[in-house]
C-alpha cells in the first residue's frame, strides 16, 4: 500500500504537477483524526468530568443554607482522609470486589479454557458472541432478575429445591452480591482468558506431555503461566468496575454489605453532599489508579513472555 | 531374532475419507537411525505422532520393546519428540526447560543440575542454562529440544523435521552432530523429514513413504542405488526413467526393449511381456562419437544412438541432454577428465551403458 | 427519555424514586421543625397535623389577594418540565381548549437533582414540581419566582393547614404550592396483623426476625428512631441511644430495600410482613392483590410533599401561574387522585371522592405527622455517618 501511494504521488508530481492527489481529503486529515478523535472522546468523556469532579472536592457546604459554594477547601478530604468510617467501608468494598473477582476467576477460566482450547475455531466466534451478548441487557435489569431467581420460594427453590443442603434463600446476602457480580461482569473476566488461551501454542502442551506431564501437571506448569497475562488481564477489567459499583449490592446485598459506590451515591442523591461525594470518587479513582501501577509494576507480565 | 525397539503392525489411521497411513508395518532396531521420508501428506508426520501417542491408530496396532501401546497418552510412553518449531517453554529458561522430565520424575534437583549441565555439554551449549529461548538462535534453540528430550533417557527418540527451519550451512552441521549425539547416547532415532539427501546423510534405515504406505524400507545405499518403484526412483532423484518391456529372459538376465532398442540387463526373474522400468543414472552413461551398427559393444555394453540437444558445464562434469529415436530423453553426466572427449550440440553420439548400471524397476 | 414516572404511577407524588439506571435520589430530606407545627403540642418533634382534614376543606378561608407581581409574559405559550407526565399529557389538551395557551412539555425528569442541575446550568421553563426539601434549597439560591395568588384563585382549594408552609414561602411570598402529600407509614401484613399495630416498636420485635423490609435511608431510619426514643427527628440529640436501637433492630432486618419498587415487592412476594414503605405503594401493593395496609403508628410518621413552583427566570411566568390554578381546580386533580392515584392536599378534590375512596387515602384520626424538610448540613452529616455505622457494624 504504502509503494504505490508513493509510486502514484511521484508520477502525478513528475508528469503533471497540477494534478491533485485523486483523494478528495487533504493529506493531513487521516493523521489528525485517527490520533484526534480518540484524544478528543477521551477528555471529553473521562478527563473533563473527572475534573469537574475534581473541582467539586474542594467546595464547601454553605452552613446556613446547605447549597454548595464555591471554594477552596481540603475539608473535604481531610474528612474522609480521617473518618474511620470510610476506611471500614472501603475494607468492606475490597473485601467484596476482591471475593467476586476470586470467584469470577474460578468460574471463568474453565470458560475461557473451553472456549479456545477445545471447540473447533470455526464455532468459536458464534460462542465468543453469545458471551458478550449479555452485556447488551442493561446491567440493572440482569440484576433485577437475581431477585427472582434468588428469592424465597424464587425460581432457585423450584429447581433445585429437592437437593438436600443446598442453600436456597440466598437473596439479600453477601453470596448474593458475589453472585450477582459474576454474572453482570463475567464477559470481562472470560474475553482476555480466552484470547490467551487461543494464542496457546498447542505444541507446548504436546511437550509437556511427551516429557511426562499428565493433564493436570500439564496445566499447571504450562497452561496456567502461559495464561497467566490473560488472568492478570480478566482480574483487574473484573475488579475494578465491582470496586466502584453500588447497585447491586444495593439490589441483592445484606445488611451488611455497604460498599463505597453506595455511599458516594447517597452523598450525590440524598445528603445533597456532593463536594464530599466529589472528594470520595477521587479517593477512590487514585486507589485504582495508584493500585494499578503497583500491580503491573511488581506483576512483570512481560516477564511470562520472556 | 532382531532386538525391536519399535514394531509398527498393519497400522492405519484416517482422517475422514483420507487414510494419512495405510497399512503400514515397519520394524526398527535397536539403536538405529531410522529416517521415514516422503513428500508432504505422505503420512510420515502422523506415523511419527502415532508412535509418540499423539495419535492413536484406527486399526493395527504399535509395540514399543514389544509391549503394544493401545491408547496409551504420550505420558505413559517411553518416547520423546523433538518437534519441528522446537516446542520450547517460552516461560522457563534453558536448564528448566531440559530438566523438565527430570522434574516430572521426580529426580532430585542437585540431580537435575548435573544431568542438566551434561546435556549443555553434550549439545555444545555450556553455560547458557539461564536464558531464556528467545534469547537463542534457531540452532541452539533445536539443541536445547534436542537435549530436553535425551535427557529422560527415552528408547526412542522422535525427531519431526526437527532442521526444517535451519538454513542450508546450519543445517549440515547439525545433520553431522545429530548423527554424532546419536552414536554417542545409542538410542533409536525416527527421524522425519522430505528433504533425500539429508535422510541419505544420516540414515541407517530409511522407509520411503508414499500415500499412506511405505513403498521401500532399506539401507540408504539400497534405496538410492535399487528403488523398488518409479515412486522411490523419482523421489531420491533419478532423471532418466524410461519405460520398457521385456523381450527374451533367462536365468540371470534379460533383453528388454526401451526407446526403440534392445538393451542386455543383468536381472533376474524377468518373463517376457513383463512390463518394466528402466533407471540409469546419468553418470553411468558412456558416451562416443562413433556410430555402427546397433548391438553389444566391445565390453558387452548395449546402448542407443541419439542426439545431444544441449549441454551443461557443471565443473567436474558435463551434463548433456539427449534426443533418443520416439522422442525419448535422457541426461548423461560425462567427467571433464584432461583430454577428454567433447561433444557439441546436435551432434550425432552414441550412449552406451553396462548391463549391471541399468536398474529394472518392476513397480 | 421515557416516563420515568409511569413507574409510579398510582403511587404518592412525593416518593422518591429509583428507576433502573438512575442512581437512587433523595427527595426527603431534612425534618426541621416548621412554624405551623412548632405551635403544636410540644412533643419534641413537632406536633400532629390534624390529618387528611376532609374536615378542614369546608372552613378554608379564602387567600388573601396581594397585588401582582411584574411577571414577563411571553407569546401564548407554557413550557413544562415535570414528573407526572400520565396526569399532565391527560390534562394538558383541556388547558389548550380551555385558554388557547400552547404547551410545550420538555422531557420528564426522574429525581429532583435533575431540574437542580439544569436550572443551575442556566435553563429554565415555566412550571415544575419539586419537593419540600428542594424548595427550600431552590429558594436559598433563590432561584424560584414569587407566586401571584391573585392569578391563582385555585390555592384556596389547598388544606388550610398546607396554606402557608413556612418552607414554601421566601420573604413571606408563597413560591411554592402544595398537591400531593405522601407518608412513611408502617406497614403490615394484614394475615399476620389482624388488628393494625399501633407502634413502631412492631419493627423492634424479636417475633418477626427475618421478617423486617426497612427503606435504606439514613433520615428515615434515624428519624423514626428518634420517634420512639421522644427525640426530635429533624434534629436529633440522642445519637447514642438512637444507633444502639438501630444495631438492636438490625438482625432482624430481612433487607434495607432502596428503591421503592424493591420496597413495594418485598411486602408482595420477598417474604416481608412487617416495615415501613410508602401509603402510596402500600396501596399499589393492594391493588396488586397483596394482603398489605398502612398506619401511622402512635409515634408519628414522617410526611413528604410535592409542589407546584415556577423557576425565577421563567419566560411565560404568568402562563404558569395559570397552568398551576388549572391543576389545584378540583375536576382536574380529581383525574390525578383517580388516575395515577396520589393523595391530595386538595379540599374541593377530596370533596368529590366517594366515602370508600376517601377512606383508602386517609391517615388515621389524629395522626402525627412530621412533614420532612431540608436538615442543616451538619445535621444531615451526622445521620449520616451514623447510619454507615450501624450498616458497617
Amino acid at each position: 500500500m504504502a509503494t504505490s501511494t508513493l509510486g502514484r504521488r511521484s508520477a502525478g508530481t513528475g508528469a503533471a504537477p497540477a494534478r491533485r492527489p485523486p483523494r478528495g481529503l487533504p493529506g493531513w486529515v487521516a493523521p489528525v483524526a485517527s490520533i484526534g478523535v480518540p484524544v478528543a472522546v477521551l477528555v471529553a468523556f473521562v478527563l473533563l468530568p473527572l475534573v469537574f469532579v475534581g473541582v467539586y472536592s474542594f467546595y464547601s457546604l454553605n452552613e446556613m443554607s446547605g447549597l454548595m459554594q464555591t471554594d477552596f477547601w481540603v475539608g473535604n478530604y481531610r474528612e474522609v482522609l480521617s473518618s474511620d468510617i470510610y476506611r471500614r467501608v472501603l475494607w468492606r468494598t475490597f473485601q467484596i470486589a476482591g471475593a467476586a473477582t476470586l470467584l469470577a476467576l474460578v468460574v471463568a477460566y474453565p470458560m475461557a479454557y473451553a472456549l479456545g482450547a477445545l471447540v473447533d475455531p470455526r464455532r468459536q466466534g458464534v460462542l465468543v458472541l453469545l458471551v458478550i451478548v449479555p452485556f447488551w441487557t442493561s446491567y440493572i435489569v440482569r440484576t433485577f432478575s437475581w431477585i427472582g431467581i434468588l428469592q424465597r420460594d424464587g425460581f432457585l427453590q423450584d429447581a433445585l429445591g429437592w437437593v438436600p443442603g443446598l442453600p436456597t434463600d440466598l437473596l439479600y446476602s453477601r453470596a448474593a452480591v458475589l453472585i450477582g457480580f459474576v454474572h453482570v461482569f463475567l464477559p470481562l473476566m472470560i474475553l482476555p482468558i480466552y484470547a490467551s488461551v487461543r494464542n496457546l501454542d498447542r505444541r507446548l502442551l504436546e511437550a509437556a506431555h511427551d516429557l511426562g506431564s499428565p493433564p493436570w501437571r500439564t496445566f499447571l506448569r504450562v497452561t496456567l503461566p502461559l495464561t497467566l497475562p490473560g488472568v492478570v488481564a480478566g482480574l483487574v477489567l473484573f475488579f475494578i468496575p465491582c470496586f466502584g459499583s453500588f447497585v447491586t449490592p444495593q439490589l441483592l446485598g445484606g445488611t451488611g454489605d455497604l460498599m463505597m459506590g453506595n455511599v458516594i451515591a447517597t452523598q450525590f442523591g440524598e445528603a445533597f453532599n456532593w463536594p464530599l461525594g466529589a472528594a470520595l470518587s477521587i479517593v477512590m479513582t487514585l486507589i485504582v489508579v495508584v493500585g494499578l501501577a503497583i500491580f503491573f509494576r511488581f506483576a512483570d507480565v512481560d516477564q511470562v513472555y520472556g | 531374532m532382531v532386538d525391536h525397539d519399535v514394531a509398527l503392525r498393519e497400522v492405519t489411521k484416517r482422517f475422514g475419507d483420507l487414510a494419512a497411513v495405510d497399512g503400514v508395518s515397519l520394524d526398527i532396531e535397536r539403536g538405529q537411525f531410522l529416517t521415514l521420508l516422503g513428500p508432504s501428506g505422505c503420512g510420515k508426520t502422523t506415523t511419527l505422532r502415532m508412535i509418540g501417542g499423539f495419535e492413536f491408530p484406527d486399526t493395527g496396532e504399535i509395540y514399543l520393546r514389544g509391549e503394544p501401546m493401545g491408547r496409551r497418552p504420550p505420558y505413559r510412553r517411553d518416547t520423546s519428540m523433538v518437534f519441528q518449531n522446537y516446542a520450547l517453554f517460552p516461560h522457563m529458561d534453558i536448564a528448566a526447560n531440559i530438566g523438565y522430565g527430570l522434574r516430572e520424575r521426580k529426580v532430585a534437583k542437585a540431580e537435575i543440575a548435573r544431568r542438566v549441565e551434561g546435556m549443555l555439554a553434550l549439545v555444545e551449549l555450556p553455560g547458557l542454562g539461564g536464558r531464556r529461548p528467545k534469547q537463542l538462535s534457531g540452532g541452539q534453540q533445536q539443541r536445547v529440544a534436542l537435549a530436553r528430550s535425551l535427557v529422560i533417557e527415552p528408547t526412542v527418540l522422535l525427531l519431526d523435521e526437527p532442521l526444517g527451519a535451519l538454513d542450508l550451512k546450519l543445517r549440515r552441521q547439525m545433520q553431522l552432530e545429530l548423527k554424532r549425539i546419536q552414536r554417542e547416547v545409542g538410542i533409536t532415532f525416527i527421524y522425519v523429514t522430505h528433504d533425500q539427501e539429508e535422510a541419505l546423510t544420516m540414515s541407517d534405515r530409511i522407509a520411503v513413504m508414499n500415500r499412506g504406505r511405505v513403498e521401500q524400507y532399506g539401507s540408504a545405499e539400497a534405496i538410492f542405488e535399487r528403488p523398488a518403484t518409479r515412486f522411490v526412483a523419482d523421489f531420491m532423484g533419478a532423471s532418466n526413467i524410461l519405460d520398457a518391456e521385456v523381450v527374451d529372459a533367462d536365468a540371470g538376465s534379460a533383453r528388454i526393449r526401451v526407446a526403440g532398442a534392445a538393451l542386455t540387463v543383468s536381472e533376474a526373474g524377468l518373463r517376457p511381456g513383463d512390463r518394466v522400468a528402466l533407471m540409469v543414472r546419468p553418470e553411468k552413461l558412456r558416451l562416443t562419437a562413433a556410430t555402427g551398427p546397433d548391438g553389444t559393444m566391445a565390453d558387452g555394453a548395449t546402448g542407443w544412438d541419439a542426439t545431444v540437444a544441449a549441454r551443461v558445464y557443471k565443473g567436474a562434469t558435463m551434463a548433456y541432454q539427449l534426443g533418443l529415436p520416439g522422442g525419448h530423453a535422457l541426461v548423461a553426466d560425462v567427467a571433464n577428465a584432461p583430454g577428454g572427449a567433447r561433444f557439441e550440440p546436435d551432434q550425432p553420439v552414441r550412449v552406451a551403458l553396462r548391463p549391471n548400471d541399468a536398474v529394472v524397476i518392476r513397480g | 427519555m421515557d416516563d420515568a414516572r409511569d413507574l409510579r404511577s398510582a403511587t404518592s407524588p412525593a416518593e422518591p424514586t429509583v428507576t433502573p439506571g438512575v442512581d437512587p435520589t433523595l427527595q426527603v430530606t431534612g425534618l426541621s421543625r416548621r412554624d405551623l407545627l412548632r405551635r403544636g403540642t410540644g412533643v419534641v418533634a413537632g406536633t400532629a397535623l390534624a390529618a387528611a382534614g376532609v374536615a378542614g376543606a369546608a372552613a378554608a378561608p379564602a387567600p388573601k389577594r396581594s397585588a401582582p407581581a411584574v411577571l414577563r409574559q411571553g407569546a401564548g405559550e407554557v413550557v413544562l418540565y415535570n414528573w407526572y407526565a400520565n396526569w399532565i399529557n391527560e390534562v394538558a389538551p383541556i388547558f389548550e381548549q380551555e385558554t388557547g395557551i400552547k404547551v410545550t412539555s420538555l422531557a420528564n425528569y426522574a429525581s429532583n437533582d435533575e431540574w437542580w442541575a439544569k436550572l443551575n446550568a442556566g435553563e429554565t421553563w415555566d412550571f415544575f414540581i419539586p419537593t419540600t426539601d428542594w424548595v427550600q434549597r431552590a429558594n436559598a439560591a433563590d432561584l424560584l419566582t414569587q407566586l401571584d395568588l391573585g392569578l391563582i384563585p385555585n390555592s384556596a382549594n389547598i388544606f388550610p393547614d398546607y396554606q402557608n408552609i413556612a418552607e414554601l414561602r421566601k420573604d413571606d411570598k408563597p413560591t411554592a404550592l402544595p398537591f400531593t402529600r405522601v407518608y412513611y407509614a408502617l406497614t403490615y401484613n394484614t394475615e399476620q396483623f389482624p388488628t393494625a399495630p399501633t407502634s413502631w416498636e412492631a419493627t423492634w420485635d424479636p417475633a418477626h426476625g427475618g421478617k423486617l423490609a426497612l427503606q435504606d435511608q439514613a433520615y428515615a431510619r434515624v428519624g423514626i428512631a428518634a420517634l420512639t426514643l421522644d427525640d426530635n427527628p429533624l434534629e436529633p440529640q440522642k445519637m447514642d441511644e438512637i444507633k444502639g436501637r438501630l444495631m438492636e433492630q438490625k438482625p432482624l432486618v430481612l433487607n434495607y430495600w432502596k428503591d421503592y419498587q424493591s420496597g413495594m415487592q418485598l411486602f408482595i412476594d420477598g417474604g416481608a410482613t412487617v416495615g415501613q414503605l410508602t401509603d402510596g405503594r402500600t396501596r399499589m401493593g393492594k391493588d396488586l392483590g397483596a394482603p398489605i395496609a398502612w398506619t401511622i403508628p402512635q409515634e408519628g410518621a414522617l410526611l413528604f410533599i410535592d409542589n407546584f413552583a415556577i423557576p425565577k427566570d421563567a419566560p411565560n411566568a404568568e402562563n404558569g401561574h395559570r397552568f398551576i390554578d388549572f391543576l389545584l381546580r378540583e375536576d382536574i386533580m380529581l383525574r390525578q387522585m383517580r388516575g395515577m392515584r396520589y393523595d391530595t392536599v386538595n379540599a374541593a378534590a377530596y370533596a368529590q371522592l366517594t366515602p370508600e375512596e376517601q377512606a383508602a387515602f386517609a391517615a388515621p384520626e389524629g395522626a402525627k405527622l412530621i412533614l420532612t424538610t431540608d436538615l442543616k448540613a451538619n445535621v444531615r452529616k451526622s445521620i449520616d455517618d451514623l447510619w454507615n455505622e450501624v450498616k458497617l457494624s
